[in-house]
């Protein structure tokens, strides 16, 4: 598995990352057996707003590899998408950047 | 099932056993939301994640609210699955019916999943194949509430 930093895409990157003071924070999907591929999908394009064939990329990472890192972002922002993300029934994490 | 667009509603039609089936797992959906334990929102760790009290507060308060909206819309959704010796039964849902259904069915299979331990292994298997009447029906209604929200998903709004 590859370290969630390098997913196949870049995750949505916040321009306020680059602060000294917060490196910011990954939002982390996990692999479950049970939420099909196109609901999957669907989430991310809908939370994410991401297009169809970069929502497709990080599904098939999440399916392939376990997990995939689908935002980079400072806290309360990557708060908000763990919160949706969880609303939507999918296994999301938050992982401080070190 | 068959679904199809008519005056920018989304219409699913069932079979009146399909119909009865969906309206008996909208029942079960709406009586988990009642039912949930309120120790699920307890927000415990939350303080000492630097949360203030209001806030917590706020969320639980949401939650339950959240649930008990869910619980009565699953009620209003049973009323349009009525069987009464017709060849089929028609509902028609707004995109945000189709948006809010994904949601409550997603989180029906999501709980149904963690109850009753469903494995990667059982989602493959057929269901003559799976040991036990009771297990059988669970992989039944999420492989049903699957297949409505494959056919749904094209009509979610985004």
């Amino acid at each position: 598995m590859t370290r969630s930093g390098s997913p196949l895409e870049s995750p949505v990157v916040s321009t306020q990352t680059g602060k000294q003071t917060d490196p910011g924070w990954e939002v982390i999907v996990w692999n479950d057996p049970v939420n099909t591929m196109s609901y999957v999908v669907y989430v991310f394009m809908k939370v994410l707003r991401f297009d169809r064939d970069r929502a497709t990329r990080h599904m098939l990472e999440v399916h392939e590899r376990g997990r995939s890192c689908v935002a980079l972002e400072n806290r309360e922002k990557a708060e908000l998408y763990h919160q949706q993300i969880l609303r939507h029934g999918l296994r999301c994490t938050l992982e401080r950047v070190s | 099932m068959q679904i199809h667009l008519g005056k920018g509603r989304v219409i699913l039609e069932f079979f009146p056993a399909e119909a009865h089936f969906l309206s008996e797992i909208l029942g079960r959906i709406a009586q988990n939301y009642e039912d949930a334990d309120p120790g699920v929102f307890n927000g415990d760790g939350l303080g000492e994640s630097g949360y203030a009290e209001e806030d917590v507060e706020s969320w639980r308060q949401e939650l339950r609210e959240g649930g008990d909206d869910n619980a009565r819309l699953a009620r209003r959704w049973m009323a349009h699955l009525r069987v009464e010796n017709m060849d089929w039964i028609s509902w028609e849902m707004t995109p945000e019916d189709v948006g809010r259904f994904l949601l409550l069915a997603n989180d029906h299979r999501m709980y149904l999943a963690r109850h009753f331990q469903v494995t990667e292994k059982d989602m493959a298997l057929e269901l003559d194949e799976l040991e036990g009447d009771d297990r059988r029906t669970v992989l039944l209604e999420i492989h049903f509430l699957a297949h409505m929200m494959e056919l749904l998903l094209p009509f979610a709004p985004l």
